[in-house]
């Protein structure tokens, strides 16, 4: 019994220093797949509280890597279906997060702006080559998805993004 | 210099660095623990039913059963890219399931959805920064929660009131009972007749039942092919079908 509840004192003890380590980071990323500070929040802690269902596997390899696949494979857009589109506040955001970086400055960043227009395949791809500097094997393994269908995503997300801040410059 | 280098400079020097915090530790870890807890409770249950159900379907049919584990009872569907992965392509349940599924949602739901003319309901527990959403209408008019991540300032709809909310726990509780994970259900919103949407962890696809009275039984299924995949509906019973189709 007691090398049980140390167990599971170690894991969590393990778990805390986990999260204090790669927060900042998972968060980065989930506002860069979903362009919404409120929402990265809720699929950072969907990837924690998967992470730490699958500990074990976790820290035998590379955590974060491994809870970094567990978020660009969320349902990262499935809320627009379910919840209207939603007019952020900015007054109204938590302070749990990133006060600065993750309120309303990202939301009116244009990069995070552009990419939310991307579909999400391309908008994952592109993320993850050129802000989480991956290579198109790591991509492509982390998606599970062909290298092939990953430079086929990157081009046209690239292409893409070209006519989006093209159009920008021309307001 | 490559042709996209332009673009992947602008990427790069124009996105959000880190932000200054990230989560609490401790607040995280709690609530995974929970969400661990409930997920235990779940499998139980979920274990427990399933057994029981094959025990039924084995007594009389005598033949092979096949059943989804009971990981994937109550939430249908795990968090990888399909869920179900022997299941086809595009995934769906095996037929016993799709049957266990239609009966429980005939009986214990579909009642509810009728009585209460219920045309929209969602539910959508909340998480750490983000509010319950529930959004219902019905008879006596369209009502949501109007927390900020539920509700822009002009949506006309007010919260729920006495009768509402007795009214949405009544589909709540009528969903919990058929022990199918519904989340949303839709009456003319979503295709031809009353669909009953599944709540899943895939980004990859959507799953949900529809009760589609007087519909065409002619086909047993009907895959259409969409720019996004393929989308794949398939008679289970009477007036009831299974969709699969790609997450947008």
């Amino acid at each position: 019994m007691d090398s049980e509840r140390s167990a599971v004192g170690t894991r969590d003890e393990e778990f805390l220093d986990f999260v204090a380590a790669s927060g900042r980071y998972l968060l980065r990323t989930a506002v860069l797949l979903c362009g919404d500070p409120v929402r990265a929040e809720e699929l950072v802690q969907a990837t924690y509280e998967r992470t730490y269902r699958s500990w074990r596997a976790a820290r035998d390899g590379d955590p974060q890597a491994y809870a970094r696949r567990v978020l660009v494979n969320l349902r990262i857009d499935g809320w627009r279906r379910t919840r209207r589109e939603v007019l952020v506040d900015p007054g109204a955001l938590p302070d749990r997060a990133g006060p600065d970086h993750t309120g309303a400055v990202v939301a009116r960043n244009a990069v995070v702006q552009a990419l939310a227009r991307l579909p999400l395949t391309q908008r994952r791809v592109v993320v993850m080559r050129h802000l989480l500097d991956l290579t198109e094997t790591e991509v492509a393994r982390e998606l599970e998805i062909s290298v092939g269908t990953v430079k086929s995503h990157h081009a046209r997300g690239i292409a893409r993004l070209r006519q989006i801040f093209a159009e920008g410059e021309l307001r | 210099m490559s042709d996209d280098d332009d673009v992947v400079t602008r990427l790069r020097a124009g996105a959000p660095g880190y932000p200054e915090y990230g989560p609490d530790a401790g607040l995280t870890l709690a609530a995974a623990r929970r969400a661990l807890r409930r997920g235990r409770a779940r499998r139980t249950v979920g274990g427990g039913v399933a057994a029981a159900v094959a025990v039924l379907v084995g007594l009389t049919a005598g033949g092979a059963i096949q059943l989804p584990d009971a990981g994937t009872f109550a939430v249908p569907f795990g968090p990888g890219a399909g869920g179900l992965p022997d299941q086809g392509d595009p995934p769906i349940y095996p037929p016993e399931r799709l049957r266990h599924d239609v009966e429980s949602l005939q009986r214990q739901v579909l009642p509810a959805t009728t009585d209460l003319a219920l045309t929209s309901y969602l539910y959508e527990p909340g998480g750490w920064g983000r509010s319950t959403c529930r959004v219902f209408t019905w008879s006596q008019g369209a009502f949501r929660d109007r927390a900020a991540d539920c509700a822009n300032p002009s949506d006309p709809e007010p919260a729920l009131d006495g009768a509402s909310e007795a009214a949405f726990d009544r589909v709540s509780d009528a969903i919990e009972r058929s022990g199918v994970d519904v989340y949303r259900i839709e009456k003319g919103g979503w295709g031809p007749g009353t669909s009953f949407h599944l709540r899943d962890n895939s980004w990859k696809w959507n799953w949900y039942y529809s009760y589609i009275p007087g519909s065409s039984q002619d086909a047993r299924e009907v895959r259409t092919d969409t720019s996004l995949g393929v989308r794949l509906q398939v008679h289970v019973s009477g007036d009831w079908w299974f969709t699969v189709e790609p997450d947008d």
